[in-house]
């Protein structure tokens, strides 16, 4: 495995490492994130990946990247956005967690290898985290932040966004495979 | 007999006449509208059958703009959470149709030919 590739899963990892020591339905009652938790968790994992994106659109020349980049900067700011509504309707706060933590720091080594890398380097490495990236942050939305979201208004909007996440993770595994569309769109 | 055969063919014509007076003045059917939602990443529903000259109407529910994008056929161009856009179908055949922004959301329209009378 090469150290880009290692870099990369190290993303995915960052959340499952949270998330699997967590654990799932055994631990729910005493060890999972509390709801104000789990909209730190989602705020955090929406950020990160529009700045990856932001990134991106910076210094990828490729079409299908930048399309790719665009729709994730544009569809995590929605996202963000109709969070931070619904925890204000809720009057829940956003607290840092374990998770939250793991993301973050997780995002502070990715971005600094996007930094460094250029051309299709750049390209591969961040088409390979976004796959890793959306994969571990479906996992994470199914198998810990639903199950242990209390508010039923919350755990809905969870549901409701897992056909994005999904999405996203489907769009970048076709970039990856390098089956994108070449229109442009308005 | 005469006017007993006359009388019939009176009784015959204005049957005819009547008969005219009330079939339709055009035969084309009435044309149909349906309405496509894009919710949760999806086309609902994914496949629709309509006929040439019906209206199909993509509305977007998610809070994440799409299209409906055939090419070569019709694209509904960005369509932001609550927008709609509506496509008068001509073209006849079947039609698989992506959201230009995600990929791999997929649906089909097949446009048949007209409804006979």
């Amino acid at each position: 495995m090469t150290k880009t590739r290692i870099l990369s899963v190290a993303a995915a990892a960052a959340l499952l490492a949270g998330t699997l020591t967590i654990g799932t339905r055994a631990a729910k009652a005493t060890d999972g994130p509390t709801d104000p938790q789990i909209v730190g968790i989602v705020l955090a994992a929406d950020q990160i990946d529009i700045d990856y994106g932001k990134i991106a659109l910076a210094k990828s020349k490729n079409k299908a990247v930048r399309e790719f980049a665009q729709r994730m900067v544009t569809d995590h700011s929605a996202v963000q956005n109709s969070v931070i509504g619904l925890a204000s309707k809720l009057g829940v706060t956003a607290e840092d967690s374990a998770i939250s933590g793991s993301l973050k720091s997780g995002a502070r080594d990715i971005t600094a290898k996007l930094n460094t890398l250029k051309g299709k380097e750049f390209d591969k490495f961040y088409i390979d985290n976004e796959v890793g990236y959306h994969k571990a942050v479906t996992d994470a939305v199914a198998g810990v932040l639903i199950p242990n979201a209390q508010n039923a208004e919350l755990k809905s909007a969870l549901e409701g966004a897992q056909p994005l996440f999904l999405k996203h993770l489907e769009h970048a595994r076709m970039v990856q495979a390098g089956g994108e569309g070449k229109m442009s769109h308005n | 007999m005469l006017r007993q055969i006359t009388s019939a063919a009176i009784v015959v014509a204005l049957a005819a006449l009547s008969s005219l007076s009330s079939a339709p003045a055009d035969s084309k059917p009435a044309a149909k509208t349906y309405t496509v939602f894009i919710r949760g990443f999806q086309f609902v529903p994914q496949r629709l059958e309509v006929e040439a000259g019906d209206t199909v109407i993509w509305q977007n529910e998610d809070i994440v703009p799409h299209t409906a994008t055939a090419k070569k056929v019709f694209d509904s161009k960005k369509l932001d959470q609550g927008q709609s856009w509506s496509y008068v179908a001509t073209k006849k055949g079947s039609h698989p149709y992506i959201c230009f922004f995600h990929p791999t959301m997929a649906g089909e329209l097949v446009i048949n030919e007209t409804r006979a009378k």
